[in-house]
């Protein structure tokens, strides 16, 4: 007996033959359903159904669309709703408008408008927005070049705000920044920070304040017809210069004035001293004249309603320091005015603010 | 194995229908019983559907499902009696001169082709367990000596015995039916 060869041993071509014509046997096909299934669900995934390439491979390209559809129209929508949310409405303007108009001060504001139009502008092209709609600039009585040489950075549409506004020409092109200008705007940005320094109050002066009655009615009513007369005789006169009849007025309404404010400062300040303050008479005498202690604010409440301030538009800013003047708040009103002259040195006053800023 | 691994579902549909025959049988056949190869070839595919995270190449994929198989064909063989075939244990085997039949004797093939099939089939059913299992992983698989080895967990020699063996024992028994 011979040993077969290794090839031989190892595979039999006859036994093979023979094994796999016997070899017919498979799973049944409920068990490879289950065993596929199984696989499937391992992986999370399932039979594709008809059509399942089709839709995958547009899927990402129909997203990406809609979502540029959307976004497209949305931003056209927000741009035509932008004057209304961009701008607030100004709706409570006209009042102040016409009571500056009718004082004879249109030219002098006509700057401050076409400011304030180019601020909203700019704020509406940081948010992406279109800018307020308005007339064209031909109206303005201005050659295209001197209007852009007045306004570098504003579209034709502020110049239709400039018209409703009646500025000058003259006016416009006169404001340009100038060197002297500058100049005066760093002085009063010095005097400025000096100013809250000079102004900041004494404890025991805040805490009487504090304690004081909110108002004396009689002088409330009389400082409110004074502001009323005052503003008819602004209104039939408007050449006048209207300083020396409002200076006592107001005067009067500073008494109240800065009592109040101090007052609220205190209780924000001091949670304690919410307690209401004994019931005063009406002929107490206020603490103290404004001239004699210039209304004391406490520097945090000031810095807050100063960066309110220097939010609005310039023109609504000079008429919050122009409320303030008319109030007696002549303190706030200062440091207010010397923020906006920081803010906008090259900004044309009105000319009865500007006699009352002169030292 | 890898695309499956990796999510493609369809890999594994290939890979099932490429193996799932050979698989079968070589279970079907060492344990005797169709009912529990079924449920023994279910076991070994569903241990590969749960090993597919931490599938690494190591080997060739069907020495891989292969070396399954006879794990739990041994687990099986625990759960029954207790132990493994004694096959199994047996390293060496007999030596081939014990073997009647063992050299050149070609089985007869007859007329009836299928009758001569069913007769290898009842030989190959009354090897011993280890023998029976190299040789049916070698036709079912085509695999190497070496990757029968690998997949049965013995060396090259041992698979190679029992192949023989195998071979051998079956040349005989065909030529007596013959």
């Amino acid at each position: 007996m011979s040993k077969p060869s290794h090839n031989e041993a190892e595979r039999d071509a006859r036994l093979t033959a023979l094994y796999r014509a016997a070899a017919d046997d498979a799973p049944p096909p409920a068990l490879d359903a289950a065993i596929l299934a199984a696989a499937r669900r391992e992986v999370g995934a399932r039979p594709r159904p008809a059509g399942f390439a089709f839709s995958r491979s547009w899927r990402t390209s129909l997203s990406i669309a809609a979502v540029l559809v959307l976004s497209v129209s949305l931003v056209t929508l927000m741009r035509e709703e932008a004057p209304e949310l961009v701008a607030p409405p100004r709706a409570d303007m006209p009042d102040a408008d016409s009571k500056l108009k009718s004082a004879g001060m249109a030219q002098e504001t006509a700057g401050p408008a076409a400011s304030g139009l180019m601020r909203e502008e700019q704020r509406s092209k940081n948010i992406g927005l279109k800018p307020p709609q308005s007339a064209s600039p031909s109206g303005l009585g201005m050659r295209q070049p001197e209007f852009a040489e007045a306004f570098p950075k504003s579209k034709k549409d502020t110049a239709g705000k400039l018209e409703a506004d009646a500025m000058a020409p003259a006016e416009l092109a006169k404001r340009r920044v100038e060197p002297s200008a500058v100049a005066d705007a760093r002085d009063n940005k010095i005097a400025a920070a000096a100013e809250p320094q000079r102004q900041a109050p004494k404890p025991d002066v805040l805490r009487d304040l504090a304690q004081a009655p909110p108002a004396a009615p009689a002088t409330m009513a009389g400082s409110v017809a004074g502001m009323a007369e005052n503003k008819a005789q602004v209104k039939t006169d408007p050449a006048r210069s209207d300083r020396a009849e409002t200076e006592p007025r107001m005067r009067a309404q500073a008494e109240y004035a800065p009592a109040k404010q101090v007052a609220e400062a205190m209780s924000a300040e001091v949670p304690a001293a919410k307690s209401p303050p004994p019931p005063r008479p009406a002929s107490t005498p206020m603490v103290a004249p404004p001239q004699a202690k210039p209304a004391p604010l406490p520097p945090p409440v000031a810095v807050s309603k100063l960066e309110r301030a220097a939010d609005l538009p310039p023109e609504k800013w000079l008429e919050r320091i122009e409320e303030l003047r008319k109030q007696g708040r002549f303190d706030e009103a200062k440091t207010s005015l010397a923020e906006f002259r920081k803010r906008y040195p090259d900004y044309r006053l009105p000319a009865a603010l500007k006699d009352w800023a002169k030292p | 194995m890898e695309r499956y691994r990796d999510g493609d579902a369809g890999a594994f549909d290939a890979l099932y229908g490429r193996h799932k025959g050979g698989v079968f049988r070589y279970l079907a056949r060492q344990c005797g019983n169709r009912g529990v190869a079924e449920e023994l070839f279910q076991d070994v595919w569903m241990n590969l559907i749960r090993a597919r995270a931490g599938y690494t190449v190591q080997a060739k994929f069907t020495t891989y499902l292969y070396r399954l198989a006879h794990n739990r064909l041994i687990d099986h063989y625990r759960a029954q009696s207790g132990n493994v075939p004694a096959s199994f244990d047996d390293e060496a085997g007999p030596s081939l001169d014990e073997v009647a039949g063992a050299r050149n004797d070609d089985p007869a093939v007859g007329a009836d082709a299928r009758q001569q099939a069913q007769r290898l089939l009842q030989l190959i059913e009354n090897l011993p367990a280890a023998q029976r299992e190299t040789f049916l992983l070698q036709q079912e698989s085509d695999m190497s000596i070496e990757e029968i080895a690998q997949a049965t967990g013995v060396n090259r020699e041992t698979a190679k015995s029992r192949l023989r063996y195998a071979v051998a024992k079956l040349r005989e028994g065909m030529q007596q039916s013959g």
